[in-house]
């Protein structure tokens, strides 16, 4: 008889469910997005300190507290009872469902009327559809999901701005990150030039310079102390092999009027070595083919840069074949210009490994300039982070609030100096691995004394226009004498007395009883 | 009882009730509602208290609906010299004819269906009290005799609320007896120019009479026998509950104003006011919102506020309201 009822009731109760996890799924998900919200502020607000993480953890809690809870509340099922009564106030059914529901769970209260009511209470579930009784609606909590989740993007856009030091802090950042990027960048370039070719002990320094920068423990100033060696031996062989083409520049003026050494004197003048060995080759008879394995020696077979010794002793051969070619092709000339040729093919070897010599010293300097730059970024960087603009004022540093910065400073290397026990340099590290200043002064303290003015007559200053001068003073409140709760108690007192069958309190009863007799003779 | 039977007497019971709202309402302007709880109050086996300034129609409603209801009317006026033996009636000395004297009981004016107390605070608390085993019992008790009421018994009181020199307040023993308490407005413009297009005429409206004693008496019987459900009993209780300033379950209010709560029997007449409800609108069970439409005139007059409350001007009708604001209804 009461299928149809207990039917539609547990459709609604289904429905009921879900609407109800539904809607605390959008209470869940908003709490979710405000603890979200919370943490990027609090996140962004403790980032320079060390426990920005901690609001991460606690809305990571937080949140699996709300899943937890949605879980627990997803498994409880709606009752045939709740379903009865949301479907009679959906319905305007003013009880009919929940009432035969009762009935229906208790035949010892069946009567005619109880049958006849049930009878009708089904006849309506039987009409009744669960959907429009409870439609799917989005709960009130989805749309604050919604708009929370706007704030919360907003608040993701924002939440660099309530970084302390925002301004600073993200310039001096994206600087230091730039230096890092452009000096990864030079260490990859001079790999590509020792792959190229060097001499053996340029290759040798460079090899060891790069190993200093990829190693993580080295710190700036071993990076640039290793540099700096790279860029002082690749200079000297730049400069070695600039001083060897000026003097077979001036070899080659000498031999320019020398009959069958003109083709020798255009390659010295041009500072082509190799060329000019060729060219006293075929002087020789042995011709530019003989000396194919020679040539096919690579410039990263010298042994160092080139050799001054040998370029004068290459001249002075040249000379003196030059000299005895003029009268005669004799043996002597003949060891002369062999000696010659082969001074000249070393030159060439050891001029040709210092080519790429000035290419590479300019990419020393460059790494040289990014970490000078990241030294000092990071400087700065350290200068933020302890609560006061202290790097050098500039574009580089992005610190353009010169506000007391220097003096904080100066005043943390003072308080180091009055703690002589440790041996580390707390401050002026420029590179800035220097610790933390150290916090000076006492915490602050609210005064709790309130002060007013008060006109106090002013008899030492001896004015003699008699004005008051005003005195502050602290102020003269004080706690009340008479406790809220004994009012309070005073006063319930005064309406139990009340309470009495006359209704009037027991103080007043003299005066009313005497107002009352008085208007009535009065009256009389 | 088949279920056809009771659809049969409820469709019966309304159609009594629709009779007799037409034939007071060609006399009586407005207060259906007051219309409504009268005959509520005669359904449930109640006695009403009309209170309302004077001139609005209290007397002329009871009078009407005497007429319609066909039912033995009599109309005691309360006044401060009226004695307890002018309403239940007293013994007299009779001679018979054959000269032997003997004591006769003449019947007061109680001895009706319907007694019309009128002004029923104008007369002494001695009086009043006649009318309280009368109102409970049904019965009366004079001399060595009980002697019981036709039934229906059905007395309807009014009251002044303005003047208040010269009365008695109701004791709240009496208060209690009466099953509701229904206040008389003021009509509105329109309702005034009906009422003066009725009265200030050469013809007065007239009234047939509609209803028997035994259509009432079976009504009354129809009005029991509406089920009730217990979580819907179960807010009728809470209701009273929360009236009480000592209970757990009082509500704040309560608790600050009410010296003393409804009577249980404030709550009988909450799920029998109901019931009648609930037919009226044709409903076969009692629901939630038929004990909010009777709780006010059931629950006000059994109300016993303290000096607080009359300090701060509330009554009882504003803690109810806000009683019935607060419980949650049954669920």
């Amino acid at each position: 008889m009461t299928d149809s009822l207990l039917q539609t009731l547990d459709a609604v109760a289904s429905r009921l469910r879900w609407r109800r996890i539904t809607a605390l799924g959008g209470v869940v998900a908003s709490s979710i997005l405000v603890v979200v919200a919370v943490v990027i502020v609090l996140g962004a607000i403790l980032a320079p300190t060390g426990v920005a993480r901690w609001p991460l953890y606690a809305g990571g809690v937080a949140i699996l507290f709300f899943l937890g809870y949605l879980v627990a509340d997803a498994r409880h099922a709606v009752s045939r009872e709740e379903a009865a009564v949301a479907a009679d106030r959906a319905a305007g059914l003013q009880d009919e469902l929940s009432s035969a529901l009762w009935f229906t769970r208790h035949p010892d209260e069946r009567s005619a009327f109880v049958d006849a009511h049930l009878r009708k209470a089904e006849t309506t579930a039987a009409g009744m559809d669960a959907r429009a009784l409870v439609p799917w609606r989005m709960p009130a909590s989805g749309w604050s999901a919604v708009a929370l989740l706007g704030v919360v993007a907003v608040v993701a856009m924002l939440a660099p701005r309530f970084t302390p030091h925002f301004g600073e802090h993200d310039f001096a950042q994206a600087a230091v990150d730039a230096a890092k990027r452009g000096a990864a960048v030079a260490p990859d370039s001079l790999a590509e030039d020792l792959s190229q070719g060097s001499d053996a002990a340029t290759k040798d320094r460079l090899a060891r310079t790069l190993a200093a920068l990829d190693d993580p423990k080295k710190s700036l100033e071993e990076r640039r102390k290793a540099l700096e060696a790279a860029r002082e031996l690749v200079a000297q062989r730049a400069l070695e092999a600039a001083a060897a083409r000026e003097r077979m520049k001036a070899i080659a003026e000498s031999l320019a009027d020398r009959a069958g050494y003109e083709e020798v004197a255009q390659a010295l003048k041009e500072g082509d070595a190799r060329q000019a060995a060729d060219a006293l080759r075929k002087q020789l008879g042995t011709g530019a083919d003989g000396s194919g394995s020679e040539r096919k020696e690579t410039p990263a077979d010298a042994e160092a840069g080139v050799d001054q010794a040998k370029v004068d002793e290459m001249a002075d051969a040249l000379q003196a074949a030059a000299q005895n070619g003029s009268s005669e092709r004799g043996a002597e000339a003949q060891r002369n210009l062999a000696r010659a040729v082969q001074n000249l093919d070393e030159i060439a070897r050891s001029v040709e490994a210092t080519e790429g010599a000035g290419h590479t010293a300019r990419r020393l300097d460059a790494m040289t300039t990014e970490l000078k730059r990241e030294a000092n970024l990071r400087a700065a960087r350290f200068g933020q982070r302890n609560g006061a603009g202290q790097a050098t004022p500039g574009p580089e540093t992005g610190e353009s609030n010169m506000k007391g910065g220097s003096m904080f400073r100066l005043g943390a290397v003072a308080q180091e100096r009055r703690n002589p026990g440790k041996d580390s340099n707390r401050a002026g590290d420029a590179s800035g691995n220097a610790q933390g200043d150290p916090v000076v002064g006492d915490e602050v303290r609210r005064i709790r004394a309130k002060f007013k003015r008060e006109t106090v007559k002013d008899r030492d200053s001896g004015s003699e226009s008699g004005e008051d001068s005003g005195k502050f003073a602290a102020s003269r409140a004080a706690e009340s004498k008479v406790a809220y709760r004994d009012v309070d108690s005073r006063y319930r007192r005064v309406g139990e007395e009340a309470l009495s069958a006359e209704r009037i309190a027991l103080r007043h009863r003299a005066q009313v009883k005497g107002f009352f007799t008085d208007n009535g003779e009065s009256a009389q | 009882m088949s279920v056809a039977n009771v659809e049969r007497s409820i469709e019966q019971f309304r159609n009594n009730i629709r009779l007799v709202r037409e034939e007071v309402g060609r006399v009586i302007v407005g207060n259906d509602e007051v219309v409504d709880g009268v005959m509520t109050c005669l359904l449930a086996r109640g006695h009403v208290l009309l209170e309302g300034i004077p001139g609005v129609g209290k007397t002329k409603l009871v009078q009407t609906l005497a007429d319609v209801l066909h039912l033995k009317f009599s109309r005691i006026q309360f006044t401060p010299d009226l004695m307890p033996g002018d309403i239940i009636g007293t013994s007299i000395v009779r001679e018979d004819d054959t000269g032997r004297k003997f004591f006769e009981f003449q019947p007061g004016p109680i001895f009706a269906n319907m007694v019309l107390a009128d002004e029923i605070n104008r007369a002494t608390p001695k009086t009043q009290s006649a009318l309280l085993e009368a109102m409970q019992e049904n019965s009366v008790s004079a001399g060595n005799a009980t002697r019981p009421l036709e039934q229906p018994f059905f007395v309807l009181a009014t009251m002044n609320p303005l003047e208040m020199e010269g009365t008695y307040p109701l004791p709240e023993a009496q208060l209690d007896r009466f099953f509701f308490k229904l206040k008389m407005g003021f009509p509105g413009i329109d309702q005034l120019h009906q009422v003066l297009d009725r009265t200030t005429q050469a013809s007065a409206p007239a009234v047939e009479r509609t209803l028997a004693a035994g259509d009432i008496l079976a009504m009354r019987e129809t009005a029991r026998e509406v089920p009730i459900a217990h979580p819907v009993q179960d807010y009728a209780i809470r209701l009273t509950l929360a009236t009480h300033p000592e209970s757990e379950q009082a509500h704040e209010m309560a608790r600050q104003y009410v010296r003393f709560g409804a009577s249980p029997r404030g709550t009988q007449a909450l799920i029998l006011g109901a019931k009648v409800h609930a037919l009226i609108h044709g409903r076969l069970h009692v629901a939630s919102e038929d004990i909010r439409a009777v709780a006010i005139s059931a629950l006000r007059h059994r109300l016993l506020l303290n000096f607080e409350a009359e300090a701060d001007r509330v009554d009882t009708d504003a803690i109810l309201t806000r009683i019935l604001a607060d419980v949650a209804p049954a669920t």
